[in-house]
């Protein structure tokens, strides 16, 4: 099962935020509602990756939102409107954790299990999912954002980049380096991907249309 | 076999890290946004540092400042005096025979008077700095 943390947005959100933001700088403070109501959700998703507590997620969210206000005469149109507000946000939830680090155990003294996973093995499917989510978090910093942006992004490499505001190479290079610690450290999902008999379920597509569309 | 994130072999580790369940933001979370975005516009505007009320002041400065510096320039240009102690009892005689009541007392009361001008200018400008702000 794959879900989408970026609702499916109306096809003219492009223009819609543009025509939002045209109405916040002509002094209709009420209109950025709408901004908030189409972005509420990415926000408090991608903070929920960052810092994996929920009433903290929806406070970095918030303050995410006040920012993009402040700073909205900022935004060129000429950019995706999604891809400022995602890396306004990126911004706030990295100088949030700074100021008071999520609760993370380091990544060597992650629970791991004695023999490899099998579907269905001794170590439920969810909890060892739930293990390697809170491995990233355990990552080193360099590392980490990343692994949330990409994931977040549905594995657009460009999009990622483009939050963090780095080279796609070093983005690249960082990923592939944070992916080789995950696996180092979760060598069962190694194994998993080097046997062809074990399939993966409802495996998505790389590329999600959802940001054909909306991140440009 | 490699995943590389240039052209991503699907693994278990995408699987895991992208079939994540969506979090949905709490019913009241947007109206806690334009709260607080409310707030930040009925916020007054951060008050303008009074730089016509403190221009006096940091003139004075200034010139105190290049006053001392002069002063401290003509100390060290001053050549080093060899004190001796028949000059100092000299120094200290001479001293003794300009007290007030020898006539000579008008030098002390300049001094006096200088620094009395000086704490009142002081006094002057710090009330003029403080009530002022406060007005505004």
């Amino acid at each position: 099962m794959t879900t989408s943390y970026i609702p499916n947005p109306p096809a003219d959100t492009p223009d819609t935020d543009a025509d939002t933001v045209r109405r916040v700088l002509a002094g209709d403070v009420q209109a950025f509602a709408g901004i908030v109501q189409r972005w509420q959700g990415p926000l408090v998703n991608l903070a929920w990756r960052y810092c994996r507590d929920r009433g903290r997620a929806e406070e970095m969210a918030q303050e995410a939102f006040v920012r993009a206000w402040r700073g909205l005469s900022q935004w060129r149109g000429d950019g995706s409107f999604s891809t400022w507000l995602f890396s306004i946000a990126a911004n706030v939830y990295r100088t949030e954790l700074k100021r008071i680090p999520s609760v993370s155990v380091p990544l060597d003294s992650l629970n791991e299990p004695s023999a490899p996973f099998t579907r269905d093995a001794e170590l439920d499917g969810a909890a060892r999912d739930e293990a390697v989510r809170r491995a990233v978090l355990a990552l080193p910093e360099k590392y980490r954002e990343p692994v949330i942006l990409y994931y977040f992004h549905e594995m657009d490499l460009s999009a990622a980049a483009a939050t963090m505001r780095l080279p796609d190479g070093t983005m690249k290079a960082r990923l592939s380096r944070a992916r080789a610690l995950l696996r180092q450290r979760f060598p069962q999902l190694r194994h998993q991907l080097d046997d062809p008999a074990i399939p993966v379920p409802d495996a998505p597509a790389p590329q999600s249309k959802l940001h054909q569309g909306e991140m440009r | 076999m490699t995943n590389h994130p240039e052209r991503p072999e699907f693994s278990e580790l995408d699987h895991v890290l992208l079939s994540e369940d969506p979090l949905l933001p709490s019913s009241g979370f947007s109206a806690s946004v334009m709260s607080a975005i409310g707030d930040v516009t009925d916020a007054p505007a951060p008050l303008a540092f009074p730089w016509k009320l403190a221009i006096p002041g940091l003139a004075g400065l200034a010139v105190a400042v290049v006053f001392l510096v002069r002063l401290a320039v003509q100390m060290l240009r001053a050549p080093v005096a060899t004190v001796s102690f028949s000059r100092m009892q000299t120094f200290v005689t001479e001293s003794l025979e300009r007290q007030p009541g020898n006539g000579s007392g008008w030098s002390g009361a300049g001094t006096l008077l200088l620094a009395l001008v000086a704490s009142y200018l002081c006094v002057w400008l710090t009330r003029r700095l403080t009530g002022q702000s406060s007005a505004s």
